[in-house]
């Protein structure tokens, strides 16, 4: 199945891109697709989404479809998604 | 009821549907608190004076130094090494000397958040720091006043504008400091700008009672792409500061 990715701030630095479209094997929870990505990108995109026991850290916001999505349900997500990863910034 | 001067000077805006006179009037007696007054608060408090705010209350303490130059657009060469709050009233006086303008050479912090909040109708949150961010947020739920919260990073923002009790606030969103979170960062004055006026909207609307509303709503602006993405977003049932 193919997801949208959106990434703002720092995890679009460290994607290299604030958007891009994945290809998965099968269909998953949100949460094994967040762990599949940060696998792709590495630590120092992985630090921003998920702590050291693979749950979400608590900085941040994802929305499935345009709607912030609450993590602890874990939702599915279907083919054809968007997915945007949302990091908190600050002013200067 | 608006002056001769009024319509004379807002006479291009007067003509937006459902802003009006009746508008024009909310925003003179309106006071908006502006913390700080860099990259994104300079630009918003600039919109919000040619706009006809009544008052503004502008915070930042220390003074200006060269790296503050590609993004604080209400300062000012001669300015250099004076107190950046000095440089942004000259600025706006000699823009629009019938604003009301007052000014804090201090950051928002726990002794003047609840003066400061206070007196003001809307407020604008643009700080650098969490600490000073989620303290704002947190007397404006407590004191029940509009914020909007205006936040960049390299060619990104977000602008997320919270009505206490009725939709999430800052902290519903963001529950503490993100701990990868870099004082200094990129940034092009262009993009704090844009961000800045996607804010300034956001309080129009909210305070002239016209256009379409995104309570509810964070904004995310990507100026890399050239797009604006809403979302919706939820308030926290277990928040600390507005559940
Ligand atoms: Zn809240």
């Amino acid at each position: 199945m193919k997801i949208t990715f959106r990434y703002t701030s720092q995890l679009s630095t460290a994607a290299g891109t604030s958007e891009e479209t994945l290809e998965f094997p099968e269909e998953t929870s949100l949460i094994g697709l967040l762990g599949q990505v940060c696998m792709k990108h590495g630590p120092e995109f992985s630090k921003f989404v998920l702590n050291q026991e693979g749950s979400p850290v608590r900085t941040l916001v994802v929305a499935l479809d345009g709607a912030q999505v609450d993590l602890a349900k874990d939702p599915c997500v279907e083919s054809g998604s968007e997915v945007y990863l949302i990091t908190p910034m600050s002013g200067g | 009821m608006l002056t001769e001067e009024d319509r004379a000077l807002y006479d291009w805006q007067l003509d937006v549907p459902g802003f009006g006179e009746d508008g024009q009037e909310r925003l003179r007696n309106t006071t908006a608190l502006v913390s700080r007054i860099g990259g994104l608060g300079g630009p918003v408090a600039f919109a919000l004076a040619a706009a006809g705010i009544g008052k503004l209350i502008l915070v930042h303490a220390g003074n200006l130094r060269k790296d503050d130059l590609n993004r604080q657009i209400l300062m000012r060469w001669e300015g250099l090494g004076k107190p950046r709050v000095q440089s942004a009233a000259e600025t706006l006086s000699a823009f629009n000397p019938r604003i009301e303008i007052e000014v804090h050479d201090e950051n928002f912090k726990e002794e003047n958040a609840a003066d400061l909040v206070k007196g003001a109708d809307l407020i604008f949150s643009c700080a650098p720091l969490f600490e000073e961010r989620f303290l704002m947020n947190r007397e404006c739920v407590r004191q029940d006043k509009p914020m909007i919260d205006c936040a960049m990073y390299n060619l990104d923002g977000h602008v997320l504008p919270i009505l206490p009790g009725q939709t999430p606030c800052l902290a519903c969103m963001f529950p503490e400091s993100p701990p990868h979170w870099k004082r200094r960062f990129p940034v092009i004055g262009a993009v704090s700008a844009l961000v800045a006026n996607v804010g300034v909207m956001e309080g129009l609307k909210l305070t002239a009672g016209f256009g379409t509303s995104n309570l509810g709503k964070m904004m995310l602006i990507d100026a890399d792409r050239s797009s604006i993405n809403k979302i919706d977003v939820k308030r926290r049932a277990d928040c600390q500061v507005c559940a």
